[in-house]
């Protein structure tokens, strides 16, 4: 596991036009999705960020030929596909940190007043998270990047249309959506989907011709 | 120790080696005991193949001229111990040869020479 | 017997190309060339044997175990040298061989450090700003650090100077030194292999021509020069490729006693290299 994320956080960060998003998307996103509602904003940018940092590394196979390499060495395809279910919650781990640190030092110099830590919304925006991704992850372990990267589209910009929606609409139709956030439901939604995402990308990327 | 081989040569690269090695051990420029290049070594020193290598040696072993000691490498052989002897039978004729034209020049008779004979074997 | 490399009625399926009933094998300790024309199934080959792409039917052992059942462990014993360098282009090379690295369980840093110095590369170098020969020694050099046992290289010469390709042919016969390695090298430029290999595996249009050891190849086969006279319906057959001009013919045997005896000393008989063999036998 340890292999698969280092090479993603490698790739992130040695490229100069991510390292630039991954430092100035913070910012963007407080300033995009405006919001009287802190905890919402903190609540955005754990599930978009922790999006991000798992889907990014993805697109680093859009010459295919890199898959070449990682698939030749001493891993097997159902590992590589589980290890990468797993890393969500590594970057998640991550995004809190460092999205923490950030936000704090946004409040204590008085730029704006966030949350830059919220237990409450950590806890409803892992299966957000998990939702998203698996949706998205079986795409990029059977089409090619540019093919998966349409679905990734998709979802993410469904995402922030609703996010930026639901901050326009105002403080009652946050209630209502916090509302049904908070069923144990969507928890059990969000794990029974990433089960089953996991099964479906481990048995589409074994069957796959790179 | 010298091995030469040339690709244009219509003898198969494996029979210039054996015949090569061969020449030098009966010449006397290799003698028994002594440690053979290894055949990966000696495929690398030439630019040819190990199996090539490998087979000359397999051969020079067939015939008796080297022995291979696994994990050691392969050594010139307690010579075709048939054909040493051999040699040494012929060498020892001719010095008798030698020995019994004297002899007759100086007018010796057999006995004579014979009682030379089992003194020299008693005392060497 | 063991074999390091051992690949049975292999068989894979293309929309406009079948590789069909592919078999050969590799004992421990020896080379393997893998020649063929370009197309003619070398590199789908490969990629099979690597689980890259899927077969359709057939077997494959590596250390005489199921390429996929064991993939891991296999892989962990192979050292692979890809002819297009696929690597993250914005990576410098130590980047890259960390990434790499972590996946081997016996990586050897000491190694590494040894054939990059070797090799004249800079561990701080993109690898976008390095050439089609040092990306080659890059890969071989990782190819080398892991204790594999088996080196797998899909064309790594093609496109590089024959000067170049005489060093890369000298770390080889290195590498052999330890009979315990064994190497499986495919391309399409049979000089390299002429030397150094000890089996000659021919494929064309994804069949298996032959599979021998090569000096058995290069004793049976013959080019053979004579006049158009002596060709007639019977005689051709003798012939796996011919060319004929309006000064003579050219043609490859793989007979050379039965032409011996057929033409006796009209003929010119010279040595076929590996060249011969795989122009005239896919020319037809």
């Amino acid at each position: 596991m340890l292999g698969i994320i280092k090479r993603d956080l490698i790739i992130l960060f040695s490229n100069k036009r991510e390292r630039f998003f991954l430092i100035f998307y913070i910012p963007f996103l407080l300033f995009i999705v405006e919001s009287y509602d802190s905890k919402f904003m903190y609540f955005v940018i754990l599930v978009a960020y922790t999006y991000l940092l798992s889907i990014t590394p993805f697109a680093y196979d859009i010459s295919g030929r890199t898959r070449y390499i990682m698939s030749s060495l001493p891993i097997s395809r159902k590992e590589v596909v589980f290890y990468k279910y797993l890393s969500t919650f590594f970057y998640f781990a991550i995004t809190i940190v460092y999205a923490g640190i950030y936000l704090w030092i946004i409040n204590a110099l008085k730029i704006k007043s966030v949350d830059y830590f919220n237990v409450e919304m950590i806890i409803k925006a892992i299966p957000i998270v998990m939702i998203f991704t698996s949706i998205v992850f079986p795409a990029y372990f059977r089409f090619e990047p540019k093919i998966a990267q349409i679905v990734h589209m998709v979802v993410f910009i469904t995402f922030f249309i609703g996010a930026t929606n639901m901050s326009v609409v105002g403080e009652k139709s946050f209630v209502k959506y916090l509302g049904f956030l908070q069923g144990k439901n969507i928890v059990f939604l969000a794990i029974g989907m990433y089960i089953v995402s996991l099964l479906l990308s481990m048995k589409l990327y074994e069957n796959r011709d790179l | 120790m010298r091995i030469i081989v040339s690709n244009s040569s219509s003898e198969p690269i494996y029979e210039q080696i054996s015949s090569q090695i061969k020449g030098m051990i009966l010449k006397g420029k290799l003698n028994e005991g002594d440690l053979l290049p290894s055949i990966r070594g000696l495929a690398k020193d030439l630019q040819i193949s190990v199996i090539t290598t490998k087979r000359a040696y397999d051969e020079l072993e067939k015939e008796g001229f080297i022995e291979t000691v696994q994990g050691k490498g392969s050594y010139v052989a307690g010579q075709n111990k048939e054909l040493m002897r051999e040699k040494k039978l012929k060498v020892i004729e001719e010095k008798l040869f030698e020995v019994v034209e004297e002899s007759k020049l100086l007018g010796l008779n057999y006995k004579e020479v014979e009682e030379m004979l089992r003194i020299l074997f008693e005392e060497v | 017997m063991d074999y390091v490399l051992e690949v049975n009625s292999l068989r894979k399926e293309f929309k406009n190309f079948t590789l069909d009933n592919i078999s050969f094998k590799l004992e421990p300790g020896y080379i393997m060339g893998f020649i063929g024309p370009n197309g003619a199934g070398k590199s789908t080959t490969i990629k099979l044997i690597m689980n890259l792409i899927k077969k359709n039917g057939g077997e494959i052992k590596v250390f005489g175990k199921d390429h996929i059942k064991y993939e891991k462990e296999i892989k962990d014993r192979i050292g692979f040298v890809y002819d297009e360098n696929y690597y993250y282009e914005d990576l410098t090379i130590k980047q890259m061989k960390d990434i790499v690295a972590s996946f081997y369980s016996k990586w050897d840093e000491h190694q590494f450090n040894y054939y990059i110095h070797e090799f004249d590369l800079n561990p701080k170098a993109k690898i976008k700003t390095l050439s089609k020969g040092m990306k080659m020694k890059f890969s071989l050099a990782v190819a080398l650090s892991h204790h594999a046992d088996l080196i797998i290289m899909d064309e790594p010469t093609s496109g590089l100077d024959p000067v170049f390709r005489r060093e890369i042919l000298d770390i080889l016969y290195n590498v052999i030194q330890d009979d315990s390695k064994s190497i499986f090298f495919s391309t399409h430029i049979t000089t390299d292999l002429e030397k150094i290999a000890d089996y000659i595996t021919f494929i064309n249009e994804g069949k298996v021509v032959f599979s021998k050891p090569k000096d058995e190849v290069l004793e049976n086969y013959a080019l053979v020069k004579g006049g158009t006279d002596l060709l007639d319906r019977e005689t051709r057959k003798e012939f796996i490729g011919l060319r004929e001009t309006k000064v003579g013919f050219e043609g490859l045997t793989d007979n050379l006693d039965n032409v011996k005896r057929i033409f006796g000393d009209k003929v010119l008989i010279e040595k076929a290299t590996l060249e011969d063999i795989m122009v005239y036998s896919v020319r037809r």
